[in-house]
């Protein structure tokens, strides 16, 4: 019986310690599968968190995307940019301007890589200006800027976006074109590297980060990553493979385990999409690092350490003290909860990190705080320079911010008003601007009494959230003041047609009230029919596709509002897509402008169209329109009609004709907006002006340009051009003056006559020639018979300019305009100054003659008798001589007897004093003797003189010549002056003309014996001396007539051999003489004249004559 | 507050004084003195107004240099050359004449002063500090087409004359855009003398008052910055010219220790960096110019 009962007391005493080894073994059970059920739900909380951290890396560079290509939207519409095409449109060289609109460029590119700035680097690796074929025109950096670049293959105009492309150097680029008016002119690209992006935006990434765009591998974080070689990436990048759709759907993949990799932790796959870009981001991450989880069976083997460990402590608490056992159980509990802490304490820094967090925490009593390095870092100092305090972080604050941030920290921290710490302020940067701060904190420990000890939070760099919500506050302030005061009628319309805003323009004209339109269907509002207005403001919905051809905004629709009182109103509506910030679209303005003025117009228009175009057709010029590719888009009948005729004459067709005729015109319409050319065919020319205006303004036309034939006026102003050549070349002198004889126009003939310049006639008056030798008759019977309108003619002595005469013979024709109106007159004048001089030549040579034939007539009859006279004083002379001797006799003897007379007789004796008679009469013989003589000689002279010659030379003796001229002239000298012979008398006979040479010795004789009178100073007793001498000159015979008169004045000198001058009074001398004088001895026998004067003592007068002269000289 | 009123009291009656005192002065004058006035003409970026300015900083540098503070005398075209020298003076193409007596008010001009030979007549000129030229200038509206660059100086000048029969081209009297200069009545054009300062030429062609301006290169630089769409260069009308500080004949001294001052600043690159600030487009059209001499 003790054995059983013993055996049972030892069985059921064993009963608690199995119990209590079922329960542990149970317990360790539970723990084991709570142990599982947590590590897995940490590594799923773990993979969560790394790839909503991808998320958001993902975002950030979306909207950093988002930011770049508002700066290249920027850049391309900028005056400095647009300025540059516009003025390469105007025609600037780059020598004259262009080049300084490329350097502003690149100093606007500069200033804009200054301002965009990722940390301490500059955001953009590249900027380039390209025009429309990809040549770079400017960039920065200047240098190595690449010539050209691939330009997009298509681009929409009306709707032109930013093209993000990636490119083999790690860089993404954006490339946004330049419109100007509508037309390409050029691309703005600008390139960001992609290790800049990576590394200022997202951090050093755990893992390998690979950046794919358009399934191209972009960018990798790290060169040589275990990934690169596996074949899960070139599986990823096929270019067939279809995803990100597949791929999102197992954004996790199964860990990937390099064969023979000394590290053979497997990796896991983190894959998102850059929102609104064909860019992708793959993160490759140690699959331990993510799950932190311990071989299961290393996990079961502690587990079955700590299990038996457990099952003895147990046994021992059991055995020993349950309070022991409790304690133990504490310890533990307390362990785990530590370690828990200590994961969740990981986990929460390694978000901090990956989110690149600032935090603190702040030791409230006694003000001291700890910052991380993240914090000092988003304020630009190292952790070192930061005072931990808070007064250091109040410091930093914004003044502006101050207040506000205080009162919600005491709100939070001191009295416990709310849960958490949550404010927006601003701190100051170590570089002086300002950052956004999004922080938040809450107090973690307080005393008994609630007085907080210490606080900790974090602060957020919001600085770009900011500013971009500062500008999207101020785009949609910007917006809503335009809407509001957009003139015309503004009018936003949901996606489901219903009316979300309108400006008050609307309401005015509709006579709504902005309340009675809200929410409202559009299609209110319209006249038209509900299924246009609807497929108008839905024109981007997909049904509306083929109606719309995908078009992303609507211009000029023409719909008709009708007002609150139902009146019509006829509007022009723009219609253009409204977008939220993803891009989605969210409805659309309508912007409608009042068109019922301008339908009005548009009627006149119409109407007026006609009239002008009959306008056009009834120019009598020649009128086309024409394209930039020289197409004739209209033309008028005028043109057509030249084209016809010439055509005709040209034996072209009319398209031949025109095509040539276009041809001509498209050669010089780009340089010369008006310009006359000719054509010609079969030897008939066709001369054509045009004058081209451009009009690019109108769509499709570049040029209206008028065509005139002016063929004919060609012709006649070749004629005129002939005409005023003859003038201009015609010998005789024209003037033209209008009527009141003011000169207008003179011929180069004119200034060649008259020694004036052409300014010194132009305006003037022709009394600029007068001599004052020509009678005021014949001016006044001159301007008598042209105001008359008749012509007139006559010879008028006018004078040049140097004062010399010149002998004219004038037409003066009056010239009519159109109505037979005097306008102007010409004179045609004709210098005749040595036709004149030859006539007075001629007729004083006729004159001459007649007096030399009367004076050899004269001689002669005198001379007969003077001969019987002379004989018969001869006979006188003898007979009284007799007649003396004989009464000498008587009248002796009659003293010597005496009484021989008569009383009577004797009485006559002494009467007639016969002594007396005696003595005178012999006397008085003597000197009718002596006078008979001078007769003779006198009249022999004049024979000689006179002479007629023969019109040939003669050889003559030239003394003897100038001994009968010094007697003929003898009155003309003796009373002033002796004459002084010195006559060589072995002179050669010489040959000349011997009446014309008799002339020229009288001309200087007469000249010289007037020259001695002008001085005044000759008398009786103190005659002047003309001397003339002759002496041989080898062949030459020279002749000397010298003076002492008073000499030729220096400035006279030259003008003495022509005609018609003369410093003698008025009657005395013809200005002849001299003139006469040089054409005998110079023209007509070869000879020279000249002469020495010296003023106030006498002039030389030389000639010199031939001995053997030419034989062919002229002889008149 | 009552001292510094009487301070500034002193200054303008001190200033009044040496602004009114009749005789040029030489640097021994201007160091006993103790101030150097610099004469300008607002103009371009070389005086701009508000107290910058190429010049404006080149003459603060040379006062410093010399010892001296720096007074800058604002004045007008007509009257800049009078202030300097004391004369009234009146060109007539290459030739000046003296018409009266005038105030001296300054001791140099700087204010992109181009070197012609009429000036230099009245004036002495520093070593040239500035390449310039002359340029024809239009709105976008003008029916005036820019020229195509020949290659050659004088050949660009007669393409550009040649397009200017009946075509209306302000000037400026008395400066170096005076049309008389370059003989623009010869190739037909209508000239008028624009009554405002220069600086209102460009706005002036933009506005439509005349087909087209003459304005020299820095000016025209200037425009082109400032109105980028607005205006068009059409061409040459003259060969480079170049501008110079200005100096009185009786000024020996002073011109010599600018002439110093100038290389120092050139061979240091002290002046090349402030050309850089105020004309950065300069170097590309006139690479030699400032080369080191």
């Amino acid at each position: 019986m003790n054995q059983p009962q013993q055996h049972n007391r030892k069985i059921f005493g064993n009963i608690p310690y199995v119990a209590a080894l079922v329960c542990f073994a149970a317990l360790i059970c539970g723990l084991l599968t709570v142990n599982y059920i947590s590590q897995r739900s940490l590594q799923r909380a773990n993979i969560q968190r790394v790839q909503q951290n991808l998320k958001e890396r993902a975002l950030t560079i979306s909207y950093f995307f988002s930011e770049r290509q508002k700066d290249v939207r920027e850049l391309a519409s900028s005056k400095v940019v647009t300025g540059f095409f516009a003025n390469r449109a105007l025609g600037m060289s780059m020598t004259y301007g262009l080049q300084a609109s490329l350097n502003n460029i690149a100093r606007l590119f500069e200033r804009r890589v200054d301002i965009s700035r990722l940390g301490t680097k500059a955001l953009y690796s590249r900027l380039i200006l390209l025009d429309s074929n990809g040549q770079a025109l400017s960039g920065w950096p200047a240098l190595d800027l690449p010539e050209y670049q691939s330009i997009p293959e298509e681009i929409d105009l009306k709707g032109a976006e930013v093209i993000v492309d990636s490119d083999a150097g790690g860089s993404v680029f954006f490339t946004y074109p330049v419109l100007i008016n509508d037309k390409l002119e050029g691309y703005i690209r600008v390139w960001v590297n992609y290790r800049d992006l990576v590394d200022s935006l997202l951090g050093q990434p755990h893992g390998g980060l690979f950046i794919t765009d358009h399934k191209r591998l972009v960018f990798q974080s790290q060169q040589d990553h275990l990934l690169l070689k596996s074949n899960i990436l070139s599986e990823l990048l096929r270019t067939d493979a279809k995803w990100p759709l597949e791929l999102s759907s197992k954004a996790i993949f199964e860990p990937v385990v390099e064969p023979g990799q000394k590290d053979d932790t497997p990796y896991l796959l983190f894959f998102t999409n850059v929102p609104g870009y064909e860019i992708d981001l793959f993160l490759a991450e140690q699959s331990s690092v993510i799950t932190k989880s311990h071989s299961f069976y290393l996990f079961m083997v502690i587990l079955a350490i700590l299990s038996m460990g457990g099952f003895l402590v147990v046994v021992a608490m059991l055995r020993a003290n349950s309070k022991n056992l409790v304690l133990e159980t504490s310890l533990v509990e307390a362990h785990k909860r530590e370690k828990e802490v200590a994961e969740k304490k990981e986990e929460l820094e390694l978000i901090i990190e990956g989110t690149r967090l600032g935090t603190w925490s702040w030791n409230i009593p006694s003000g001291k705080v700890s910052f991380n390095e993240r914090w000092t870092q988003m304020l630009g100092y190292e952790l070192e320079e930061i005072d931990g305090t808070v007064d250091t972080w109040k410091a930093l604050m914004h003044p502006d911010d101050l207040e506000m941030v205080m009162e919600k920290v005491q709100a939070h921290l001191l009295q416990g008003e709310t849960s958490i710490y949550i404010a927006e302020h601003r701190l100051r940067h170590k570089s002086g601007k300002w950052i956004w701060i999004y922080a938040t904190g809450k107090v973690l420990k307080r005393d008994s009494a609630g007085k907080p000890l210490l606080a900790i939070g974090i602060h957020l760099d919001v600085t770009a959230r900011k500013e971009a919500q500062q500008e999207l506050a101020k785009a949609k302030d910007e917006a809503d003041t335009i809407i509001r005061n957009f003139l015309d009628t503004l009018i936003v319309v949901q996606r489901n047609l219903l009316i979300a805003r309108v400006n008050p323009a609307t309401c005015q004209l509709l006579g709504y009230e902005e309340s009675e339109l809200i929410g409202k269907p559009i299609t209110m509002l319209f006249h038209d029919p509900y299924d246009l207005v609807k497929s108008v403001f839905s024109f981007y919905e997909e049904s509306q596709k083929d109606v719309f051809n995908g078009r992303t905004e609507l211009r000029n629709i023409e719909l008709s509002y009708q007002t609150k009182d139902g009146s019509l109103l006829p509007m022009s509506v723009n219609i253009s897509l409204l977008k939220d910030e993803a891009g989605l679209i969210v409805g659309v303005i309508a912007g409608a402008k009042d068109i019922s003025h301008l339908k009005k117009a548009m009627d006149t228009v119409a109407s007026q169209k006609e009239y002008i175009e009959h306008l056009f057709d009834v120019v009598p010029q020649g009128l086309i329109t024409l394209t930039q590719s020289m197409e004739i888009i209209g033309s008028n009948r005028a043109f057509n009609e030249t084209i016809r005729t010439w055509s005709a004459l040209f034996n072209l067709t009319e398209q031949g004709f025109r095509s040539e005729l276009l041809g001509k015109l498209q050669t010089s319409l780009k340089d010369k907006p008006q310009y006359v050319f000719t054509l010609s065919h079969n030897n008939i020319s066709a001369s054509f002006k045009y004058h081209a205006t451009s009009v690019s303004t109108l769509a499709g036309i570049e040029y209206v340009v008028a065509i005139s034939d002016i063929t004919n006026e060609r012709k006649d102003a070749a004629a005129r051009k002939l005409l005023a050549t003859v003038i201009e070349q015609t010998a005789d002198a024209v003037v033209l003056t209008d009527i009141d004889g003011t000169i207008r126009y003179v011929n180069p003939a004119t200034i060649s006559h008259t020694g004036y310049s052409e300014d010194e006639l132009i305006g003037t008056n022709p009394r600029i020639f007068q001599s004052g030798l020509t009678p005021v008759a014949v001016y006044k019977n001159l301007w008598r018979t042209i105001l008359s309108g008749r012509i007139w003619s006559g010879q008028i002595s006018n004078r040049k300019k140097n004062g010399s005469l010149i002998e004219e013979n004038m037409t003066i024709s009056p010239v009519r305009n159109e109505d037979g109106d005097l306008t102007h007159f010409v004179a045609i004048r004709r210098d005749i100054t040595a036709t004149v001089l030859l006539q007075r030549q001629l007729l004083q040579a006729q004159k001459l003659e007649a007096i030399g034939q009367l004076a050899a007539g004269i001689a002669h009859e005198i001379n007969t008798p003077m001969q019987y006279v002379q004989n018969n004083v001869s006979f006188f002379e003898r007979a009284f001589g007799d007649f003396s001797l004989l009464l000498t006799d008587y009248l002796q003897l009659q003293d010597a007897q005496g009484a021989l007379l008569t009383e009577e007789a004797r009485s006559h004796l002494k009467d007639i004093d016969v002594e007396f008679l005696m003595a005178e009469i012999p006397d008085s013989i003597a000197e009718i003797q002596e006078g008979i003589a001078r007769v003779v000689k006198i009249i022999s002279a004049m024979k000689v003189f006179s002479h007629p010659g023969s019109g040939e030379k003669i050889a003559i003796d030239l003394n003897r010549a100038l001994e009968s001229t010094i007697v003929v002239t003898t009155n003309e000298w003796k009373y002033v002056a002796e004459m002084v012979t010195d006559l060589d008398p072995d002179l050669p006979m010489v040959p000349c003309l011997s009446d014309q040479l008799n002339q020229v010795m009288l001309n200087l004789i007469v000249n010289s014996a007037n020259a001695i009178e002008a001085t005044g100073a000759s008398c009786p007793d103190n005659p002047g001396r003309i001397s003339i001498s002759t002496r041989q000159d080898n062949d030459w015979v020279e002749i000397r007539v010298s003076d002492t008169g008073g000499g030729i004045p220096e400035a006279l000198r030259n003008k003495v051999f022509e005609p018609f001058f003369t410093t003698k009074e008025v009657g005395k001398g013809t200005g002849q003489g001299l003139a006469i004088s040089h054409d005998v001895v110079v023209i007509k026998h070869g000879g020279t004249i000249d002469f020495i004067s010296d003023p106030g003592k006498g002039t030389t007068f030389i000639i010199r004559l031939p001995l053997n002269p030419v034989n062919n000289e002229v002889i008149l | 507050m009552k001292s510094k009123f009487a301070a500034l009291l002193f200054f303008v009656f001190a200033s009044a004084c040496m602004i009114g005192h009749a005789a040029a002065r030489d640097l021994a004058d201007i160091k006993k003195a103790g101030v150097l006035r610099h004469l300008g003409v607002p103009y371009a970026n070389f005086v701009t107004g508000d107290g910058q300015g190429l010049d404006v900083e080149v003459m603060q540098l040379f006062a410093k240099e010399i010892g001296v503070k720096y007074l800058y005398v604002k004045t007008s075209w007509k009257d800049v050359i009078p202030d300097l020298t004391g004369k009234q003076v009146e060109s007539d193409g290459d030739n000046v004449k003296i018409t009266g007596e005038a105030p001296i008010r300054g001791d140099v001009i700087a204010n992109g002063l181009t070197i012609l030979p009429w000036r230099q007549k009245v004036l002495d000129f520093s070593a040239p500090t500035f390449p310039t030229q002359v340029w024809l200038v239009a709105g976008p509206q003008s029916s005036i087409k820019p020229i195509v660059p020949s290659g050659s100086i004088d050949g660009d000048i007669a393409a550009m004359k040649r397009s200017l029969a009946g075509k209306k081209i302000l000037g400026k009297n008395k400066t170096c855009l005076d049309p008389k200069l370059y003989f623009l009545e010869d190739a037909n054009a209508v000239t008028s003398l624009f009554e405002g300062d220069l600086n209102e030429l460009a706005p002036a062609v933009i506005s439509g008052v005349a087909d087209a301006t003459l304005l020299d290169v820095p000016d025209a630089l200037v425009a082109l910055d400032k109105w980028p769409d607005q205006i068009k260069i059409l061409g040459p009308i003259s060969r480079q010219q170049e501008m110079a500080v200005a100096f009185s004949k009786d000024m020996p001294e002073l011109r010599q220790a600018f002439a110093v001052f100038l290389k120092k600043i050139w061979q240091d690159g002290t002046y090349t960096a402030m050309v850089t600030k105020y004309y950065p487009d300069v170097f590309g059209y006139y690479p030699d110019f400032f080369t080191l001499k």
